[in-house]
């Protein structure tokens, strides 16, 4: 265990602050007719206050697998098979689904992607607000309106009476999610976890939803779990970076660490695309594709399309490396016996 | 929305125009002859002299679309004509026989809703269960075995056989009125009514149920906190309501317009049996005038129905 901890990011130097949630292990699944699907494999990271974790991939790595095991979202056939998610020090996955449902959205909240499908449609926006505080609070209706109206002055909405009042319809893209983000935002969760929340936007929207993302993170000082297909948006807001791949971290480290001392093929290859983003908000320039997740490949699930691969990455799964601090890899190529983290 | 309204609204009167030329087209140009219906055998013994003076006193001889003229210009000015068979007024019979209809059509609207939405949006939450592969077959069983054959079965095992139930008319003839005994005259048509309705809205509310608690926003929700029950209560089945609100709308308007099958069946006194005796009579204003009568509550229906909605 101890060894793990140290696997999600625990090093000396954040040690004296201690992060708010941290991640274990966790491995997700699901039983489908075609086998088990290995979507998430024994991921490992740490959430810390104020700071934000962005998690980068290709479509159909884990990304939102991830987000959504976090908050015990997991759906049949799928289930979360073992990890911790431990959130100051308790372990969510050992809590009953009571006790789960009174974190959501108090101590952990989530901003999903599309935020035209993201509200029920019959209900207006406000009267959605109000509900996700009084399922937490004892509050009338009118205590409700009150506090949504303010959160959402909060988010750069102006003409709050009649956004409150408006049907999802009747709103831009980019004002739902400001109210979602709202929403996510009003109970003061400890961890915030955003799930591509510009990419169903227009382009013109994008760049001040993460603006205020990245503002309301520092002010409330809660974490935030950005997961997104641009680079861009990872230099500009991040503070640490989690590259996923086939259901795995393949490789972590600050900002800094990922964008001038990659370590992973994977790593560098998505820093060289140049144009990382496609229609299908999927990730290009890099040959071949990613493995079908109901049949991984032995051996390092990136191998066949890495061009530096060794006779072993074929074979063997990499273990993980300590590059510096808490910077760590998942290849054979940083292989060396002092930077051993633990057995994949 | 004032355009909305307006539009089905204009709508509404257009289709209802076409109705009246339906109606009217189809009662003239059937065979057969009112003087016939109205003087049976007796027509043979009678003179063509005196059978064109009939026709005539009927309004029978003029060209048609005289006829039509006269007979909706008069339906718009409030008059609906008198009964040939009768000599009564036709909108006087209709007020008569409206609340029959209506009684029988409620309490059928009542079991359908109850039942198909319990059944429906438990069969919906739980897809694929034993449960729901068992609503299932009894809805199709429903949508496939007809009224009539239905009502000839409950009234063999309720009637006949443990004669628990009468199986025709409105109330025991020659008794004072009792509400006690209406019901029990109510119970057969009731059922057999709402059960041939029932397997469709079983499948619609199953269906829509289904459909909406696989949005995106049931997930949001729960990542909200919000109670499992609540969510239910609250964002699917008012998601779900919307088609069987449209449909019910339709529904109602169709029972309310008299369910011929069952009404005749059950000789249960209601617009469906009284258009049954006009046709067999050759009764053109009566027919006219509840075929029109049951346009207006189907398109009124389903026209409250969307504004509801909308
Ligand atoms: N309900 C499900 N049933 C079966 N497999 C699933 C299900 N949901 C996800 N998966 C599997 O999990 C894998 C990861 O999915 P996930 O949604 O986390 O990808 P992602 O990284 O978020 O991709 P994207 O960038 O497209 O959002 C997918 O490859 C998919 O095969
Ligand atoms: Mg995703």
């Amino acid at each position: 265990m101890v060894k793990n901890l140290k696997r999600s990011g625990l090093t000396k130097e954040n040690i004296n602050c201690a992060p708010v949630m941290e991640v274990v292990d966790l491995s997700t699944s699901f039983l489908t007719a075609a086998g088990e699907i290995k979507a998430v494999r024994e991921v490992s990271f740490s959430l810390f206050a104020g700071q934000v974790l962005a998690v980068v991939g290709e479509s159909g790595c884990g990304k939102s697998v991830t987000a959504r095991s976090l908050l015990r979202l997991i759906d049949p056939p799928g289930y979360i098979k073992n990890g911790w998610v431990l959130l100051n020090g308790v372990n969510l996955l050992n809590l009953t689904e009571g006790e789960m449902r009174r974190l959501r959205g108090t101590e952990i909240s989530m901003v999903f992607q599309d935020p035209m499908t993201s509200f029920d449609p019959v209900y207006t926006v406000g009267r959605q607000f109000t509900e996700a505080l009084m399922a937490h609070e004892k509050i009338s209706q009118q205590e409700a309106k009150q506090q949504a109206l303010q959160m959402l002055s909060k988010v750069s909405l102006q003409d709050l009476e009649r956004v409150f009042n408006s049907y999802p319809f009747q709103l831009s893209g980019g004002m739902r999610q400001r109210v979602m983000i709202a929403i996510a935002l009003a109970m003061k969760p400890k961890v915030l976890i955003a799930d591509e929340p510009t990419t169903a936007l227009d382009v013109t929207v994008q760049s001040g939803i993460l603006a205020e993302l990245k503002r309301l993170n520092k002010e409330t000082g809660s974490a935030l779990l950005l997961i997104t297909h641009d680079l861009g948006v990872v230099a500009e807001l991040a503070d640490r970076v989690a590259i996923m791949y086939a259901g795995r971290i393949v490789e972590i480290g600050s900002v800094y660490d990922i964008f001038d001392h990659a370590q992973h093929p994977y790593t560098r290859a998505l820093l060289t695309s140049i144009n990382p983003i496609q229609e299908d908000g999927g990730l290009t320039a890099i040959p071949g594709q990613p493995p079908d997740m109901a049949n991984v490949p032995p051996g390092c699930p990136f191998s066949p399309r890495c061009p530096e691969a060794l006779r072993q990455c074929r074979q063997k799964e990499p273990e993980q490396y300590i590059i510096a601090g808490e910077h760590w890899v998942s290849c054979w190529r940083a292989e060396s016996e002092e930077r051993k983290i633990s057995g994949a | 929305m004032g355009r909305y309204v307006f539009s089905r609204l204009t709508e509404s009167f257009v289709v209802l125009f076409i109705i009246s030329i339906v109606a009217f087209g189809l009662v003239h140009l059937a065979p057969g002859d009112p003087a016939m219906a109205l003087y049976g055998d007796q027509i043979q013994k009678m003179r063509p002299a005196d059978r064109e003076r009939i026709r005539e006193n009927l309004g029978l001889n003029r060209p048609l679309p005289v006829q039509y003229y006269k007979w909706i210009s008069n339906v718009l000015k409030g008059d609906m004509g008198r009964s040939f068979m009768t000599g009564r007024d036709v909108k006087t019979m209709l007020m008569e026989r409206f609340p029959g209809t209506l009684i029988l059509s409620s309490t059928a609207t009542l079991i359908i809703i109850s039942l198909t939405l319990a059944i429906g949006i438990y069969a919906g939450m739980r897809q694929y269960s034993f449960f729901d592969y068992a609503s299932t077959t009894v809805s199709f069983i429903l949508m496939s075995v007809p009224g009539f054959w239905f009502a000839m079965m409950l009234i063999l095992v309720f009637c006949v056989g443990l004669k628990w139930l009468p199986s025709s008319g409105f109330t025991t003839i020659g008794t004072d009125f009792s509400i006690f005994d209406m019901l029990k005259h109510l119970i057969l048509p009731a059922v057999v009514l709402s059960f041939t309705h029932m397997g469709y809205y079983i499948r619609l509310i199953r269906g829509s149920v289904a459909v909406a608690k696989e949005q995106d926003f049931v997930t949001v929700l729960k990542s909200r906190g919000i109670k499992n029950s609540a969510i239910v209560a609250r964002h699917i089945v008012r998601n779900a309501m919307i088609p069987f609100v449209t449909y019910l709308g339709v529904s109602i308007s169709i029972m309310l317009a008299g369910s011929i099958v069952t009404e005749a069946i059950f000789a249960w006194p209601g617009l469906g049996m009284m258009s049954v005796e006009a046709a067999n009579n050759r009764d053109y204003p009566v027919l006219m005038g509840t075929i029109l009568f049951s346009g207006v509550l189907v398109v009124g229906g389903s026209l409250v129905a969307d504004l509801f909605c909308a």
